[in-house]
This record gives C-alpha cells, sequence and structure tokens, in this order.
C-alpha cells in the first residue's frame, strides 16, 4: 500500500519537477539574456515591509510620482516596475501606513527595499488600524475582500474568539452556511465550492467543533483576501471563490508575542529572529478549556465527557540574499469529543514550503511545495460486539511555480504551472470488540491528479484604462488502482471496471479564461468589468448545510462531469472625501453546469456506491452588491448591502423542476464600526440582516404506524422567518507605559445583544401529551453570549 | 441503526451551546386530500387490518375519517380474499381471524372504489409486497447503564448469509408499547454485518426517569420483524421524517416514499415476525 503511494506521488512529482525544471531554465535563460540589453529603460524593484516587525507587505503601492504609473507588491512582498532614467520621486503607500517618497536619481537597475512605519502617532494619540478592506480604484480585478488581522480584531467575537472567517462572513456576497458555521457561502455558491488556502496549502474543513470556530488562528494571520468569483488564473480547481490566508512570517527585529486569555480558550503566540534579521521564526498555539469545567458538573454522564480542540501554527523563514527566501510553515489542529460509550477526532494538518527566488530585479519567482490531510476517527462501544472504529482521511500533495514577470513598466504578467495529487481514503469501519459482529469494509482509495498551466497579464493602456487577461488550462486524471462502476437509469450497477496501478482511466480537461478591465473616470471613480471561467474537479460529499466532521470528497470520474461555472461582474467605485468613505456597487450573474446535489434520503457515508447517490443539473445565481467603507480616525468601518438569488435544476430532484439552493437569502445586510473615543478604549458593533434559509414546510399529513408523517411540497418553498442579530464589544486597554513592553487589555464582547431567538431549524413534531396534535418547533442555538477576554502583547 | 446513535454526542456538544427550542406559529399551505393506506400482514395467525383514511393539512389535529365503502381484496399468487369493512371503526378493513401470510409469498393489494373528497372511485390503487423468510433469533438481555441513568436493550441472533436482511425491531415492556412509532423503533440492514453473529447488539435504551424504570420482574417483548425493501425504506423515511432533524447532521426533508400505485400514500407490506421475551431481574439502586 505504502509502496503503491508513494509510486503516485513519484510519477506526480517526476513530471511536475520535469516542467518545473523546464521552464525555470527558459525563464532564466531568456531573463539573463535580456538583462544584459543596454537597450532598456531601469528598472527599481525589491521588497515592502514593515519597519517595525520586518512583516513583508502585501499590496502595498510603489507609484512614480506625477505620473499615473504604479505597480502593487506581490503576495510576498515583491515589486518591479521600469521607470525612465533620471530623477524618479518614488511613492510607498500602504494603508494604515505613513507614505514615504524617495527621490532617486536612477540610471541603471536599483534594489531597493523600503520600510513603512505603521501610523501610529503623536498626532492623533488614537491607533489607526485602517481600513484594510479598502479597494484600489485602478486594480482591475473586482470582488476582493482584504482584511488583515488588526481590523479582524476589532470586531466584535463569538464567545472572545477572533475568527477571521466570521468576519469575512460579515462582507457582501458572503454568508454563512448555517449560524454558528464556518461554512460559507459567496455569491450562492455552495461551502465547498471555495478553495481554502493556508499560505498555498488547501484547508479541507476549516471548523473547529462543529464549525463554531474556524481553524484560523488570527495572531498567526497576516491577511485573509477574498476573491468572490474573479479569482486570478494563478488559483482553480473551485467554483466560487478563493480565500487565500496567508501567515505572519516572524518578526525579524525582535522576540515579541501576543497571547490571550478568553472564555473558552487560551492562546499563545511567539515569534522572533533567530541569531540574526535573516532568519525568523513564528509559532502559535491555542487549546480550549470547555471540557476542564465539565469534571464540576453535577451530571455525571457531563462529567464523563471531554471536549476540546487545539491547533498549532509554526513557521520559519529564511533569507540567503536579496534574491532567495525560503519559507517553511504548518499547521496542525485536532478536536477530540469523547466519552464512555463513544468518540470521534478530527483535524487538519498542513506543510508549506515555498523557495522565492528573484531571477531578475524583473523576474520573480515562487517555487511551492505543499501537504494538506484531512482525517476522522469515530469510536464506538469499542469493547462489545457492535462497537467499531471508522476512519477515513483525504490528503493531497501540491507543486507548483509561479512566476512574476514585469517586462515594461505598464505590463505585469504572471505565469506558472501546478500539479496536485489527490488521495481520498472515503471510509474504512472494522468491528473491535472480541466477538465483533461487523464484517470489515474499505472503501477503495480514490486518487486523481489535477494539473495546470496558466499565463495572465495586466496591462495598463494609456493612462485611465487598465486590462487583465488570462488563460488556465487544467487537466484532471483519475488514476488507478481504483474502481469504476457503470450505472443504469435507476442507478442501479450494472458493471464494475477494476484499474490497475497508475493506470489513468479518465480525463477531463478545460480551458479557463480569466479577464477583467478597469476604466478611471476621473481620479477617484472607476467602473470595472470582469469576467472568469472556473472548474471544479472535487467536491465535497454533504447535503447538510451545516459544518459536519464525517465530511468527505469525492473527485470527478466517468460518472461525474466537472462542474463549470461562468461569472459576469461589472461594478462602479468611487473614493469621496478625500478618500475617507469608498463606495462600491457591483453586478454578478453566474451560470453552472453540471451541479451536483444529492438524491432523497442520499447515503452518503461508508456508501462504495456514492456515485449513484448523485444527480446532476444546472444552477444560477445573480444579484447586486453595495459597500460602503469609511474611515474617519476615529470612527470605521462599513456598511453591506446584497441582493441576490441562486437556483437549481437538478435532474431527479423535485420533478426536475427549478428550486431555490440551500443559499439563496435575498438581502444580506452587515453594519459595522468601530470607534475610538480615546486612546485607551474602542467600541464596536456590528448587524446583520438575513433573509430566512430556504426550507421545506409540510403541506398535509398522513398517519400510518402510530405515526404522523408530513407530506411535503416543493423543494425550499418556505422560508425560515429572517435572520438579524447585533454583536458589541468594548476594548479596555492598560495604561501604557513607556518602560515596559507588555501592553495588555481587555475586551469585553456580547454576541447577539438583543437576544433575538434566530430560528437554527424548524421541527415539525408531534405534541408529547397528544396523539393527533402536531406542531412547528423552532431551535434557536444562541441567546445573549457575553465573552471576557485578557489580550497581551510584548 | 447505530451509525445514527453515535451522532448523539455530538448533538449533545450543541445542546452544550444552550441551544433552545419552543414553538412558531406558521401559515402552511394545503395540499388537495389524497387516498392513505397503512396495511400491513403477518404470519400471525390473526384478523390483519388495511386501514384507509386521507391526507390532511398538517395542522389538522384530530384523527383523519376513514374511507369507507371501498373494495379491498389481498391475493398471495394462488388466492384472492376480500376484507370487510368494521362496522365500528369506517376505513378499516380485515381479513378473516385465521388469516396468516405465508413466508416466500408475493402479495398484492387492490382497492377500488376508494373515493376521496368525492373522487377516485373509478381509479384502481395495488401495491406488492414480498413476505420474506422467518429468522430466527435467538434471545434478548436487558441491563442498567448508571452512567447516563438508561436502561438497554441487547439482542442476540444469527443474521442469515449471502443474502440482504432488513430487520424491524419492536419493543413492548409489560403492556406498554416502547415503540408506538416508528420513531421508537429500530431498523438496520445486514450491510455491515452479513452472516454474523450479533453477541449481543445494542437495540434500545430508554431513560429511567422520564420512559419507564423497570423493576424485578417486569416482562419486556422484542418484535423481530423481517421487510421487505420497499417497506424497510418507507420505515427509515418515516423515522428521519418524524425524529428531531438539525442542519448539521441531517439531509432535506424529502416525502416518506411508499409503494402504493396512483397517487396513494402510504405501504402495504407482507413481513414475518417472530417474538423474544425476558424478564427482568436488576432494579436500579
Amino acid at each position: 500500500m505504502v509502496k503503491e503511494e508513494s509510486y503516485h506521488k513519484m510519477q506526480c512529482m517526476r513530471t511536475i519537477l520535469l516542467l518545473v525544471f523546464f521552464i525555470s531554465v527558459t525563464v532564466s535563460s531568456f531573463a539573463e539574456s535580456d538583462d544584459t540589453a543596454l537597450e532598456r529603460q531601469p528598472v527599481v524593484s525589491g521588497y515592502i515591509r514593515d519597519g517595525s516587525t520586518g512583516e513583508t507587505l502585501i499590496g502595498a503601492t510603489m507609484q512614480v510620482k506625477g505620473t499615473h504609473r504604479g505597480v502593487a507588491s506581490n503576495q510576498y512582498g515583491f515589486y518591479s516596475m521600469m521607470v525612465n532614467s533620471g530623477n524618479n520621486t518614488l511613492v510607498f503607500n500602504y494603508l494604515g501606513y505613513q507614505v514615504i517618497e524617495k527621490e532617486i536619481r536612477i540610471e541603471a537597475d536599483l534594489v531597493l527595499n523600503v520600510e513603512l512605519f505603521p501610523a501610529t502617532a503623536e498626532l492623533t494619540e488614537v491607533e489607526v488600524i485602517g481600513n484594510s478592506t479598502r479597494t484600489r480604484l485602478d486594480d482591475p480585478v473586482m470582488g476582493v475582500q482584504k482584511l488583515n488581522s488588526a481590523t479582524i480584531k476589532e470586531i466584535p467575537a463569538f464567545m472572545g474568539e477572533v475568527d477571521p472567517i466570521k468576519v469575512i462572513q460579515l462582507m457582501p456576497g458572503v454568508q454563512a452556511a448555517s449560524e454558528g458555521s464556518s461554512g460559507f457561502s459567496v455569491r450562492g455558491g455552495n461551502p465547498d465550492q471555495n478553495l481554502v488556502l493556508l499560505d498555498e496549502a488547501i484547508v479541507y474543513n476549516a471548523g473547529h467543533l462543529m464549525g463554531f470556530f474556524s481553524v484560523f488562528n488570527n495572531d498567526a494571520i497576516k491577511e485573509v483576501n477574498l476573491f468572490k468569483g474573479d479569482i486570478p488564473a494563478r488559483y482553480g480547481g473551485r467554483l466560487s471563490s478563493l480565500l487565500d490566508v496567508r501567515m505572519k512570517d516572524g518578526n525579524s527585529r525582535r522576540f515579541s508575542g501576543t497571547g490571550g486569555v478568553g472564555t473558552i480558550s487560551s492562546r499563545l503566540m511567539l515569534e522572533g529572529p533567530i541569531l540574526s534579521e535573516k532568519t525568523t521564526f513564528l509559532a502559535a498555539g491555542r487549546r480550549t478549556y470547555a471540557d476542564l469545567f465539565l469534571p464540576f458538573s453535577s451530571d455525571e454522564a457531563v462529567r464523563d465527557n471531554q471536549l476540546f480542540f487545539y491547533d498549532f501554527n509554526a513557521k520559519l523563514n529564511h533569507t540567503f540574499s536579496d534574491t532567495d527566501r525560503l519559507f517553511v510553515s504548518g499547521y496542525f489542529g485536532r478536536d477530540v469529543m469523547d466519552n464512555t460509550v463513544n468518540r470521534i477526532e478530527f483535524g487538519n494538518k498542513t506543510l508549506s514550503v515555498r523557495w522565492n527566488h528573484v531571477y531578475s530585479p524583473r523576474l520573480f519567482s515562487n517555487l511551492s511545495f505543499n501537504f494538506s490531510n484531512y482525517d476522522y476517527l469515530l469510536g464506538a462501544s469499542e469493547d462489545d460486539t457492535d462497537g467499531f472504529l471508522w476512519t477515513a482521511d483525504m490528503e493531497n500533495f501540491n507543486l507548483k511555480a509561479d512566476f512574476n514577470y514585469y517586462p515594461v513598466y505598464n505590463h505585469s504578467i504572471t505565469f506558472g504551472v501546478q500539479s496536485l495529487f489527490h488521495n481520498i481514503m472515503p471510509g474504512h469501519v472494522r468491528g473491535t470488540g472480541s466477538t465483533t459482529m461487523f464484517n470489515e469494509l474499505r472503501l477503495a482509495r480514490n486518487r486523481s491528479m489535477e494539473h495546470a498551466v496558466y499565463a495572465e497579464n495586466t496591462q495598463r493602456i494609456g493612462d485611465r484604462f487598465t486590462l487583465r487577461y488570462g488563460l488556465r488550462f487544467s487537466l484532471f486524471q483519475n488514476v488507478g488502482k481504483g474502481t469504476s462502476f457503470g450505472f443504469d437509469e435507476d442507478y442501479d450497477v450494472v458493471d464494475t471496471t477494476h484499474y490497475s496501478r497508475g493506470d489513468v482511466f479518465n480525463t477531463y480537461h478545460g480551458f479557463e479564461p480569466r479577464a477583467g478591465f478597469t476604466w478611471m473616470l476621473n481620479h477617484n471613480t472607476s467602473v470595472k468589468g470582469s469576467y472568469s471561467r472556473t472548474y471544479q474537479y472535487l467536491q465535497m460529499a454533504s447535503n447538510s448545510t451545516g459544518t459536519m466532521p464525517l465530511d468527505i470528497w469525492f473527485p470527478a470520474s466517468p460518472n461525474i462531469k466537472p462542474q463549470m461555472s461562468d461569472q459576469f461582474s461589472a461594478g462602479l467605485f468611487r473614493h469621496i472625501w478625500g478618500g475617507s468613505l469608498d463606495l462600491g456597487a457591483e453586478l454578478f450573474y453566474k451560470n453552472m453546469k453540471n451541479a451536483i446535489d444529492f438524491k432523497d434520503y442520499a447515503e452518503l457515508l461508508l456508501n462504495e456506491l456514492l456515485e449513484g447517490e448523485l444527480r446532476f443539473g444546472k444552477a444560477y445565481a445573480y444579484g447586486f452588491e453595495l459597500l460602503a467603507q469609511f474611515d474617519y480616525g476615529r470612527w470605521n468601518g462599513w456598511v453591506g448591502y446584497t441582493y441576490s438569488h441562486t437556483r437549481r435544476q437538478i435532474n431527479g430532484i423535485n420533478d426536475d423542476l427549478w428550486y431555490r439552493s440551500p443559499y439563496d437569502r435575498p438581502h444580506d445586510a452587515s453594519v459595522v464600526i468601530m470607534f475610538s473615543p480615546g486612546q485607551r478604549t474602542s467600541l464596536a458593533a456590528n448587524w446583520v440582516y438575513l433573509s430566512g434559509s430556504p426550507a421545506t414546510f409540510p403541506v398535509g399529513r398522513f398517519e400510518s404506524g402510530g405515526s404522523i408523517i408530513p407530506i411535503y411540497s416543493r423543494r425550499n418553498a418556505e422560508r425560515l422567518p429572517d435572520y438579524h442579530r447585533m454583536d458589541l464589544s468594548f476594548t479596555l486597554k492598560n495604561r501604557p507605559r513607556p518602560d515596559r513592553r507588555w501592553h495588555g487589555e481587555w475586551v469585553f464582547s456580547v454576541y447577539n445583544a438583543y437576544a433575538r431567538k434566530n430560528a437554527w431549524v424548524i421541527n415539525f413534531e408531534k405534541a408529547d401529551d397528544d396523539a393527533y396534535t402536531t406542531r412547528a418547533m423552532k431551535t434557536y442555538l444562541f441567546s445573549v453570549i457575553p465573552a471576557v477576554t485578557y489580550n497581551f502583547k510584548f | 441503526m447505530r451509525f445514527l446513535n453515535i451522532l448523539t454526542p455530538l448533538l449533545f456538544i450543541i445542546l452544550l451551546f444552550a441551544s433552545c427550542e419552543e414553538e412558531i406559529d406558521l401559515n402552511l399551505k394545503s395540499d388537495a386530500p389524497r387516498l392513505v393506506v397503512d396495511g400491513i400482514i403477518t404470519t400471525d395467525t390473526m384478523a390483519h387490518r388495511v386501514r384507509l383514511t386521507t391526507t390532511g393539512s398538517y395542522f389538522e389535529n384530530k384523527p383523519m375519517p376513514g374511507v369507507s365503502g371501498a373494495s379491498v381484496s389481498i391475493s398471495d399468487g394462488y388466492e384472492t380474499i376480500y376484507l370487510e369493512e368494521s362496522a365500528d371503526s369506517p376505513g378499516d378493513y380485515f381479513t378473516p381471524e385465521n388469516y396468516y401470510g405465508r413466508q416466500n409469498h408475493l402479495y398484492t393489494l387492490t382497492i377500488t372504489n376508494a373515493e376521496v373528497d368525492g373522487r377516485g372511485g373509478e381509479v384502481v390503487y395495488t401495491a406488492s409486497s414480498f413476505l420474506p423468510p422467518i429468522v430466527p433469533m435467538d434471545s434478548i438481555r436487558v441491563d442498567y447503564f448508571g452512567l447516563w441513568d438508561i436502561w438497554r436493550v441487547f439482542l442476540y441472533g444469527q443474521d442469515p448469509p449471502d443474502v440482504k436482511n432488513f430487520y424491524w425491531f419492536r419493543l413492548k415492556i409489560n403492556d406498554w408499547w416502547h415503540s408506538s412509532e416508528y420513531k421508537y423503533s429500530a431498523f438496520s440492514d445486514d450491510t455491515f454485518f452479513d452472516g454474523n453473529y450479533a453477541d449481543g447488539v445494542w437495540l434500545f435504551w430508554f431513560e429511567s426517569e422520564d420512559e419507564y424504570n423497570l423493576v424485578p420482574g417486569d416482562e419486556l417483548m422484542v418484535e423481530v420483524w423481517m421487510v421487505d425493501e420497499p417497506f424497510f425504506e418507507f420505515i427509515r423515511g418515516a423515522y428521519i421524517e418524524t425524529e428531531y432533524r438539525s442542519p448539521i447532521f441531517s439531509g432535506p426533508p424529502a416525502n416518506v416514499p411508499g409503494n402504493i400505485s396512483n397517487g396513494a400514500l402510504g405501504i402495504f407490506s407482507a413481513s414475518s415476525v417472530v417474538r423474544l421475551y425476558t424478564t427482568n431481574t436488576i432494579s436500579r439502586e
């Protein structure tokens, strides 16, 4: 088994290594020859960093003063641009940081590393958070929401646990899949249509504890970018969105840390240089301790339970030179719930190894190796005859090479290759008792590969127009050893084909064009448009809207065509009042083919014939999003509103008629306000309003065998009551003392401040006391939930 | 069924988050009434009942009236018998007292002249069910699980190899039916244990405080039903639709699949039944 696995991995690696080698050689040779040419203008390039911590800044801008020429730093903080030789004034800017202007005479290529300092300051005596969500008017990418960890931290958190995913859910076009869930729906898409990356490694299940908390520990995070459909050609594999989470690199200036003691968990993050500035580390961990209180319960059955999660982030960087940097980062998290009878454990692991190399001032490259794994374990009455142990896991190995090439000042090209190997073990269950009644059941491993090549150019045409056009070619292969089933019209198996090791028994491919434009109407208004096609070859077997640990994914196959989406969007963006108010309006329309849903009472777990439970069809979504973000020094935040619809038509479900997707919630409003009245205090509030989620209610009943059984109408024909909620938080910082590096603060927060009893689900049931009386019962999860957290940093 | 029980601790965790339930007022739409069939014959010798009723609105909150005056017959492929409507309870049609179902026979129910809302009298409703052979189980055992304060009932017996078996279990304690509804019954097919010996499988549990507290001398009886696949699917559907539903574990609601033709709802089933008994000897301290 092990041998076989490694054989596939090696085969996959070999192909991709060859490709990477080939591209690197070509690239470096033309880069060198190109750079020996004396004809061209000089290039200024380098890294833009935070001067206080040494962290690279993503999306910081460099502009030549007096011109429209400018460039933004990439995900590794690198920028490069061709300038006219002679005197230039370069302006470096990053929101929430002081602007730096450098007047330089540039005759030849110049490496210019720049440090920006946060605009805290003596000026206002208030820490400026900076509205990190702000949009860039001239960037031809739409529907991007950017959040840095400082903004995320300001927003009231559920049970005091600061959570990037919960903040993302406050953005227009994004909704929680169900209350308290880490799953989210972007522009009507399913939660499994979001590509969630942590330092470029895929995260399969972003939830802890049934999704009430996400796996992302904000202390370890630099920033989070959500691409709501206009996904750069560099990424693929999911239909709806890309959630790109980047970990901090680690403070290169001094050893420091942050941490906190909260209502349900404690956490600690340490970072700093090792020996010199060239090597930095970051390590962050947290653990919940809800279960530490269980022993005090008067109920023995409650005392018997264990219930906790922990996670750990680590990162190590080394800068070899101005041209070479190495990053190694990883995540490990685990949830444990167990009692005398049952136990459940699950968790994610990721590993990323990345090497940045600057071939020439105009050519930047990143080579990544990523590994991700998700697994779960379920045990029940393990000593008994009906005791069992059930495990499942999935993992992928990802190798990719990405290049940024800046040939002339108005072109910025990205290109690269990627190859992924997926290996899924959908389930293995065996009896554990000494006289077990169960036969061992081991579902066949599912192996597949996903390859892609892409190129994308961002081109400025004149002073007002910027065009982005790119193409991604993706190739998907089912690889043996494996089994493929043929189904008849009634979804009964009619033939079974076995494939041996290394056989590529099924292939899909697709061209994925991505394009966008920005037209600056004037210096503070722009119009944007974009189109993107995406394919998805891997999806989750889940017909519930909550985050469940038992969710396992399945690939495209001879029976399952890849899902495809075409998204069109257009928008108008305007900065007013000196840039303190950003307004944005976006329209989108999304058409999806080969959409997947599950038949009634589908058996998704431990089912060898899972593919027979699937039904296929089409789907669409459309809507508009309005967003106003404000930043007036002491006040900042945003107001968002989305109107949208999303429907499906799946053959074999709902009599083949169109029905609402579970994520069709037409009205979605959110208000986030942060206010700092003084140097030591800040207040934050958010309010969300969502149309009730679609639901199927009974239109009748009948009696059978003592039960009263509901009769349902069309799927999702009704809605739960509308959802709304307000959260509040108040932060009190300790008095700063110049002689002390230790900064402490108390955060008091309230979730669901006015105790709205939002329906999580409505059950229709028979009343206990009467055989013929039925009633509708609403379950609501949370009433007012207060929390206190003490945070510190040093 | 144990694969469903495993989710209990997960649900417990949600409840830990202080979730609450309350009644909510909803205005539901209503469909036109349809015929409902609830007919079960077994290997027992007795007057078996086929009940004909109609569907009602969900909040009807009273027993549905029987459908009278229909012609109801059952055939086992050799002979056809006509059922007689009860004089006391309209809509209940009975076989003769000496009737019993035979193993490995295919039974067909035919209903004519069943008018619902003055319509449908001309429609012929039919349904078929295969009566599976009896599987004799060995015994049951009861114990008290102090940690959770529950009583548990276990089953011992051999599953026949190489055939697909569908089990349905019902529990009776003294004169009280614990399995008074589908949601209080237990069911399983033998996918995961085909041909194996069940050496004490946990079938039922009930809370000693809220449901039934056993004392020594209490009689427990478990009925082991062998059912065909359509009835099994019906039991499973009825269980899911009357059990608690949550967005985390449950798929979308769906109509319980029946086996009656021409748009009538409900089930006609032919099943074999054996009964296992035990007398409780322990008491909760």
